[in-house]
């Protein structure tokens, strides 16, 4: 009893600590957002970015130690109807479900090559693919590699971490863009001419 | 209450439990495919910023052959992610029979992806003449300045999805070949290699292929 009571009180600190984390990411983003009115660009998106991201996985565990502790039921059934669904069709789709997201996901490829062909600014463009590449890959990773039917820990286990992962690759952007406007002056412009010349067509 | 969920916390992450109620097979794939992930990221995000850092990059890719091409391998890709998920619904229901027919099927769509790819590097190869170092002439002169890292690009990330598929090819036929040995989880795990190797084309398809289509007619 006095152990447990201990522990308590031990996991209790840990999770305001790691809300205090949360928080004060959470302002070095406003911060950002406020201190600086975005005129860094890409740097200060991808900044803000991180800052939310790194609340958000600092929260994570408190909100998780609080929701089992039943301190927000009113927000716990907004949050959670997925366990019962996930109960009721434990075993995965049937066939005629793994049709449903086939048909699906050929409707969505035939969107992108339609896509590809309206002159779309290349900006727009990749954006829209990107979204519908990751809804595709979604649907393959919950349906065909049935992830959706497994235990929420596997879940937990795969799916944040790539998250976060994928967008640490974002760090490189801000630089490619940075990478262009250091070469040596006489070969920007030079291809800068060049480029305008051939229409400015698809630079990205 | 709060240390009844602590105790059985400690008690399912103490050991000898499956926290994750999967087979340690699946698991080990699992942390495969995330590992693989990041590879093919790290080539995209290396693509991404090859491109973005160029003046000028080369968009050749013409409706006939690359687009449709391209469009034909991403639907067998599809498909045969459709009959492995047959594969291994048959497999779970101890039908080994029907399991090795489907999987029979995901190989002959797996092999038709790697003919039909073959014939367009071929296409790119020998009739346009990319290399991965060195641009077309004729490129290069529609696109002054272009980035010869378009050939290192195409070639670096088709090629290395290419060897996935045939591996993958490798692994389902000794599957097929040896059924009778292998449980429905082994099958289950050579279909997450298999739909890894799809979804990774759902990234390479547009990126590569939708973002360099030629307008000019």
């Amino acid at each position: 009893m006095e152990q447990s009571k201990h522990r308590d009180k031990e996991i209790k600190r840990m999770n305001m600590g790691l809300l205090a984390l949360a928080g004060l990411s959470f302002l070095v983003a406003v911060w950002t957002a406020v201190s600086n009115q975005l005129k860094g660009g890409t740097d200060d998106l991808f900044l803000i970015f991180v800052c939310l991201l790194l609340a958000l996985l600092f929260a994570i565990n408190p909100l998780i130690w609080a929701k089992q502790n039943g301190l927000f039921t009113a927000g716990a059934d907004e949050e959670e109807p997925a366990p019962a669904h996930e109960i009721e069709e434990h075993h995965g789709g049937g066939n005629r479900e793994n049709i449903i997201i086939w048909g699906g996901l050929l409707a969505l490829t035939a969107i992108e090559v339609v896509l590809a062909y309206i002159h779309l600014h290349a900006a727009l463009m990749l954006t829209i693919l990107m979204l519908l590449s990751i809804v595709k890959a979604a649907m393959i990773v919950a349906y065909f590699m049935h992830l959706k039917f497994e235990r929420l820990s596997l879940v937990m286990t795969i799916v944040p971490t790539l998250i976060v992962l994928f967008l640490l690759f974002g760090i490189f952007f801000p630089d490619s863009r940075r990478a262009h406007d250091l070469r040596p002056a006489m070969e920007v412009q030079q291809q800068s001419e060049e480029h305008e010349s051939s229409a400015g067509e698809e630079e990205k | 209450m709060a240390e009844a969920k602590a105790v059985s916390l400690t008690e399912e992450w103490g050991g000898g439990t499956f926290p994750y109620r999967v087979s340690h097979r699946k698991l080990g794939m699992w942390l495969f495919i995330m590992s693989d992930s990041l590879t093919f990221g790290a080539l995209l995000v290396t693509y991404a910023y090859s491109r973005l850092s160029s003046p000028v990059w080369p968009t050749p890719f013409k409706f006939h052959p690359s687009v449709t091409f391209s469009t034909v391998m991403t639907l067998v890709l599809l498909s045969s992610s459709l009959t492995m998920v047959f594969a291994v619904a048959a497999a779970k229901k101890r039908d080994k029979k029907k399991a090795r027919l489907w999987i029979l099927a995901t190989i002959f769509f797996g092999a038709a992806f790697i003919l039909l790819h073959s014939y367009e590097w071929h296409h790119l190869i020998v009739d346009e003449g990319l290399t991965p170092f060195k641009l077309p002439d004729e490129w290069a002169h529609q696109w002054p300045g272009a980035s010869p890292l378009f050939g290192s690009a195409f070639f670096g990330i088709t090629g290395l999805h290419m060897f996935h598929v045939f591996t993958g090819l490798i692994y389902l036929g000794v599957i097929a070949a040896r059924i009778r040995k292998f449980t429905a989880d082994d099958v289950e795990v050579s279909g997450l290699y298999w739909h890894f190797v799809d979804l990774v084309w759902m990234f390479v398809f547009p990126l590569i292929y939708l973002m360099s289509v030629d307008f000019t007619p």
